[in-house]
């Protein structure tokens, strides 16, 4: 009983940390990915979308969704 | 010659590589797949340049191509989600002794295990920097629809933190 309202305390008093708590994981996770170098595939991809050896591929998906 | 896309294309997209990349390591969690994911992206975007309108966000844009694409796969694929959380939470139970303080061991194994509509939400929302009404247009539902999806995961994630903080003794009871 003294344990059921010491957690019933703890939760309300917790949340709004627990909350920050996540939110600055969760912007730690997604910053350190977005400052990752771009690599080279990505900028060579682009050149060859650029000298339209890539043209066709992007059209290709639609219409053939099974469900 | 065909090469009229919109000048300053490719610097745009290069441009917005390091979000798209971020975004697409929430959505699929596997950085393999992530890059692939930005891939078909890019590829999209570029073939179908003209349906961007010029003024508008376009991370936003890319981001509605990308999210269409993973949910498109995605639902082709059906990955075993049921099982994967079946085994992470068994994991989760056998070790709550080394958790020292409360804190995630692994915050990233606990957004995957969120399901991909809350998970995309939480990243949209909380990480992403876009408007509820922005996600809510990305994603093609209401706002409403938004809101709950990532009260959903912050409780989804608020529960699993004192799941794993479960067992150790708390911080500070004044019995002594």
């Amino acid at each position: 009983m003294t344990d059921n309202s010491n957690n019933n305390r703890a939760d309300i008093g917790l949340e709004p940390l627990l909350q920050a708590h996540i939110g600055r994981k969760l912007r730690e996770f997604y910053d350190s990915a977005v400052r990752e170098p771009v690599p080279d595939r990505f900028k060579l991809l682009l050149d060859q979308l650029e000298n339209g050896e890539l043209e066709s591929v992007g059209h290709e998906d639609e219409g053939n969704d099974p469900a | 010659m065909n090469h009229s896309k919109a000048p300053g294309l490719k610097e745009q997209l290069l441009a917005e590589i390091p979000s798209l990349r971020a975004f697409a390591l929430s959505l699929s969690g596997i950085a393999d797949r992530a890059d692939d994911l930005v891939q078909d992206t890019l590829v999209k975007a570029w073939a179908n340049a003209d349906s961007f309108t010029h003024g508008t966000n376009m991370r936003a844009w890319l981001f509605t191509i990308m999210r269409n694409t993973f949910f498109s796969q995605y639902r082709k694929a059906r990955r075993e989600v049921q099982d994967v959380d079946g085994e992470a939470a068994a994991r989760l139970v056998a070790m709550p002794d080394q958790m020292s303080h409360l804190d995630f061991t692994d915050f990233k194994a606990e957004l995957d295990q969120l399901p991909a509509d809350q998970r995309e939400a939480l990243v949209l929302i909380g990480a992403s920097g876009f408007s509820y009404e922005e996600a809510a247009e990305i994603c093609g539902v209401a706002v409403g629809t938004i809101k709950s999806r990532v009260n959903r995961a912050r409780r989804r994630l608020i529960e699993r933190l004192a799941l794993q903080s479960e067992g150790e003794p708390a911080p500070d009871v004044s019995k002594a």
